[in-house]
């Protein structure tokens, strides 16, 4: 026989749990059936895009500018034109301004030098006149190459430059010592 | 719903779901939807979240209808997929969150059920409900106080809607396991209400 305590246990428990749903739950639950449509969010495109846009630009800047070595040689077709109309008689003019800093890299004239890589810093003349001489062709800049290299200093005249590296001195090679080769024995050690 | 919907079994609709009958599924839902409802409101202890549970329920299981066999009852399957995701909502970190910034804990400091909304029974009198108001509080009350264990049998068993058998495999406790356990949640209400002097009648 259930007790005045049970009677108020089975209430309490009926009371908390003969609850239904809210009207409309079927319906609620397929809505949530149906597969959704793709939401067209705007801020979604432009974070999308400009994401992208980040990734392009930041590879094109490590792809330009965070390359470890550097060839020399690659800009020598490029340069060699410049650097021809550079050694035509021109006079280097100086200015009181001094001319923006000088490029990271510099031609040399070697026309039977090897290619090489190079990691060292190279030396690089300070550029006084960028423009140049109107009436000697178009070049970037005017260098002075014969007093910097003076392996064509015969192509054109010489002017004291006060910037410019003493005069490289090659000196010649020493003759190789001569090749002796001891006489064969005709009696080797078995005959075949 | 169609006189064919009317007049098949649950399985015979869980055959047309799975070919593809989103209304044959439809008729599953309205026919199982106050089981499962309950069911997850004797977990979870509030009534927006069990409605909330008991959608995602469904939905699972429609997403998982072609895994059903059919060697067991679709309600009991159904149920099965209810209770785990019953708990894990009652296991949630949100759901923790939100009862620590509520103030939703009785004096002893435990974690209390959430009140219900209570349906008057037009079965009692008016001088019932007077007489009893205070004792039907404090039972709620200390049915909150229970360990989670007990009192998930002991509501899953009250709500009317759900057998022993299919309390068993919810739990995934064996079918006497669970029947103690209604047993004992009873025997402690007891205690604990013969301790606030109620008498034991």
């Amino acid at each position: 026989m259930d007790s005045r305590l049970d009677r108020a246990i089975d209430r309490a428990v009926r009371d908390m749990m003969h609850v239904d749903p809210r009207a409309g739950f079927r319906r609620r639950v397929q809505a949530r059936l149906e597969p959704q449509p793709m939401r067209s969010s705007p801020l979604f495109f432009r974070i999308a895009g400009a994401g992208a846009l980040a990734v392009l630009v930041l590879t094109v800047l490590v792809l330009r500018y965070g390359g470890p070595t550097v060839d020399v040689d690659r800009a020598r077709p490029a340069a060699d034109s410049g650097a021809t109309q550079a050694r035509q008689p021109v006079k280097p003019q100086l200015d009181a301004a001094r001319a923006t800093p000088p490029p990271s890299r510099v031609v040399r004239e070697r026309s039977q030098s090897p290619r090489r890589t190079t990691h060292e810093p190279i030396p690089m003349p300070r550029v006084t006149n960028v423009f140049g001489d109107r009436q000697n062709g178009v070049a970037a800049t005017a260098v002075d190459t014969d007093t910097l290299w003076p392996a064509n200093a015969a192509a054109a005249p010489r002017e004291n430059h006060p910037d410019a590296p003493p005069p490289l001195v090659i000196p010649p090679l020493e003759p190789a010592a001569p090749i002796v080769i001891p006489p064969l024995n005709p009696r080797g050690p078995g005959d075949l | 719903m169609t006189a064919t919907e009317a007049c098949a079994t649950d399985l015979d609709l869980v055959r047309l779901a799975q070919a593809g009958d989103v209304e044959a599924f439809g008729e599953l839902v309205e026919r199982n939807r106050r089981a499962v409802f309950r069911a997850a409101l004797a977990c979870v202890g509030n009534a927006a979240e069990a409605d909330d549970v008991a959608q995602e329920a469904f939905v699972t299981a429609y997403r998982k209808l072609s895994t059903f066999r059919g060697e067991a009852q679709f309600r009991t399957w159904l149920l099965s997929i209810t209770w785990r995701k019953a708990i894990d909502r009652r296991k949630s970190v949100s759901r923790w969150l939100k009862m620590a910034v509520s103030p939703s804990r009785d004096e002893s400091g435990e974690d209390a059920f959430d009140q219900m909304e209570r349906v008057a029974s037009t079965d009692r009198s008016q001088e019932d409900l007077i007489v009893d108001e205070e004792l039907q509080r404090n039972v709620t009350r200390l049915i909150g106080t229970l360990p989670r264990k007990l009192r998930d049998a002991l509501l899953l068993a009250g709500t009317g809607e759900h057998t022993y058998e299919q309390i068993s495999e919810m739990l995934g406790a064996p079918l006497g396991t669970v029947k103690w356990r209604v047993s004992e949640a009873r025997r402690v209400l007891k205690k604990k209400l013969t301790a606030l002097g109620y008498a034991y009648e």
